[in-house]
């Protein structure tokens, strides 16, 4: 356990960090200084005098400081030739084309994993066995109609492509949602053939401890071709330790039987990922990752818990985040380094500008469906009865108001530099650690500021620069 | 002639600006991969335990 003032291997020195305005400026030790301009969405290698004469700032600041106009007016007018000149960034808006629904299949679990969100056993505090799946089916058919309804407006009134395709996803969790595969066989199945006959996409992710996976429940599966994450925190030794099962005992030696069964059959999946939690109880993610590359898994994703507070361990994982993708880069630069899916995410959105403005969908694009068909604007939130929001076909659409504007308005993020990237934050992580969903821990951006100042460093490490 | 005048200090200045920004600030360039929204999985949120 980490105590606050713990002095262990902290090296938090090694990134500088400088500001002006919308342009920020990273040096490590021994190298070059570059920057990000968190409008043009764009990074550069920037030379040492134009670094020495930009105001120092810190990670843990939103405060915009400025270079005086007084200053080297040559390298102010450069700086501002960059901010002028850029191509125009539109913010992203997947609200018209997306909708992600989450659905607990089951609120039963067989593992007991210590940090576990749904209430301690998956059950959320209502253990409920199988969802309905006759229930289910008419929810699906009012979220796809409402998602079709929502293009045809967007294609009248923006006059856009007659042909515009949408996009329907459903994450299956639970509990362990392969409790009950033949729910998500025919939900799955439902939403599919719903969304072929409204030139809709649908696409499926299933987040499973893994350990219940054999080859009768794969038959059942495969059609969708889901993604499958498994949820592992590392070796067994740490593995076991913080996911076991009911009874004790380890689970990680069936998890990876289920890995080994999943992987002779990897052609008729989506892409399969590791997700490992971290708190102040594990934060070696270094050694995560040494166990996690060897697998032959598409991508590895690292969070840490967000219900944990406590600076020193929050400043720790984020020194092992960047040791593990110093360590990534220098085995396989690029596409090793984007396994990690934190780097795979904002290399494409580096590829692929964009302004992020919502973290997540939570009020716009996205659902959640507990297994008695409550309906929540988030699936962190099914344990809370006053936030339902809906019953079944019910839903009352007026309580997602409040959360129509960006996030990063509603979060008062309009003067951090990390805003359209990061989108404001996950409101449940700022409402479990600082009591109000729109108010964020240091915590949160301090962790958020730093792991980008590694994806912009790797970036241009792995780009030509002009 | 004023306009004439203006053009040409817009023009040196601007030359200036960009001999100045190709020294200073060398910018990385994109490789734009034409991803389509949900080639990298289903996912609208993060933090699942
Ligand atoms: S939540 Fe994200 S965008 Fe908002 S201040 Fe923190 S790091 Fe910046």
């Amino acid at each position: 356990m980490v105590q606050a003032g713990d002095k262990m291997t902290l090296d938090m020195k090694t990134t500088e960090i400088r500001r002006h305005k919308d342009f920020v400026a990273f040096k490590k030790a021994d190298s070059a200084p570059f920057s990000f301009h968190s409008k043009n969405i764009q990074v550069a290698e920037i030379s040492d005098e134009l670094w020495s004469l930009m105001p120092i700032s810190d990670f843990s600041s939103a405060v915009p400081s400025e270079l005086s106009m007084s200053q080297d007016s040559d390298i102010t007018a450069l700086i501002k030739a960059w901010e002028q000149s850029s191509v125009l960034v539109m913010p992203e808006n997947k609200d018209h084309n997306q909708f992600n629904l989450t659905l607990n299949v089951t609120q039963l679990c067989n593992l007991h994993c210590h940090y576990c969100a749904a209430g301690g056993d998956g059950t959320y505090g209502d253990p409920v066995g199988q969802i309905s799946v006759e229930k289910t089916l008419p929810q699906i058919k009012i979220f796809m109609d409402r998602l079709r309804s929502k293009i045809s407006d967007h294609i009248n009134t923006k006059k856009r492509d007659p042909e515009l395709r949408g996009q329907f996803n459903i994450t299956f969790l639970g509990g362990e949602p392969l409790m009950y595969p033949q729910a998500i066989q025919l939900i799955g199945k439902y939403a599919r053939d719903l969304g072929t006959q409204n030139n809709i996409r649908t696409e499926f992710q299933i987040i499973t401890n893994g350990t219940l996976i054999n080859d009768q429940v794969l038959d059942l599966l495969a059609p969708l071709k889901p993604t499958i994450t498994f949820s592992l925190d590392g070796p067994p030794e740490i593995n076991d330790s913080r996911r076991p099962q009911k009874n004790g005992k380890s689970s990680t030696v069936q998890a990876l039987q289920g890995l080994d069964t999943l992987l002779a059959r990897k052609n008729e999946f989506g892409m399969i990922l590791m997700h490992a939690v971290f708190n102040r109880d594990h934060l070696d993610v270094v050694q995560t990752w040494n166990f996690f590359q060897k697998l032959n898994i598409d991508q590895m994703e690292f969070t840490f818990d967000i219900t944990e507070k406590d600076e020193v361990a929050n400043q720790k994982f984020v020194e092992s985040m960047k040791k593990t993708a110093e360590l990534a880069f220098a085995k396989g630069r690029e596409t090793e380094l984007r396994r990690i899916r934190f780097f795979d995410i904002y290399f494409s959105q580096l590829d692929n500008p964009y302004q992020k403005e919502n973290y997540c969908g939570t009020g716009k694009s996205l659902l959640s469906i507990d297994s008695r068909n409550n309906v929540y604007q988030c699936p962190l939130e099914v344990s809370f009865k006053d936030r339902m929001i809906g019953q079944g076909a019910e839903v009352n659409w007026n309580r997602l108001k409040p959360l129509q504007q960006p996030l990063i308005e509603l979060n008062h993020c309009q003067t951090c530099w990390a805003r359209h990237m990061c989108g404001g934050g996950c409101l449940f992580n700022h409402e479990s650690l600082t009591g109000d969903k729109h108010t964020k821990h240091i915590t949160y951006c301090y962790r958020t500021r730093h792991l980008l100042s590694e994806v912009f460093m790797y970036y241009k490490n792995s780009r030509e620069s002009e | 002639m004023k306009n004439t005048n203006t053009a040409k200090k817009q023009t040196s200045q601007s030359a200036s600006a960009n001999k100045n920004t190709a020294t200073h600030i060398k910018l990385v360039k994109p490789r734009p991969s034409g991803t389509e929204a949900g080639t990298q999985g289903p996912r609208d949120c993060f933090p699942l335990g």
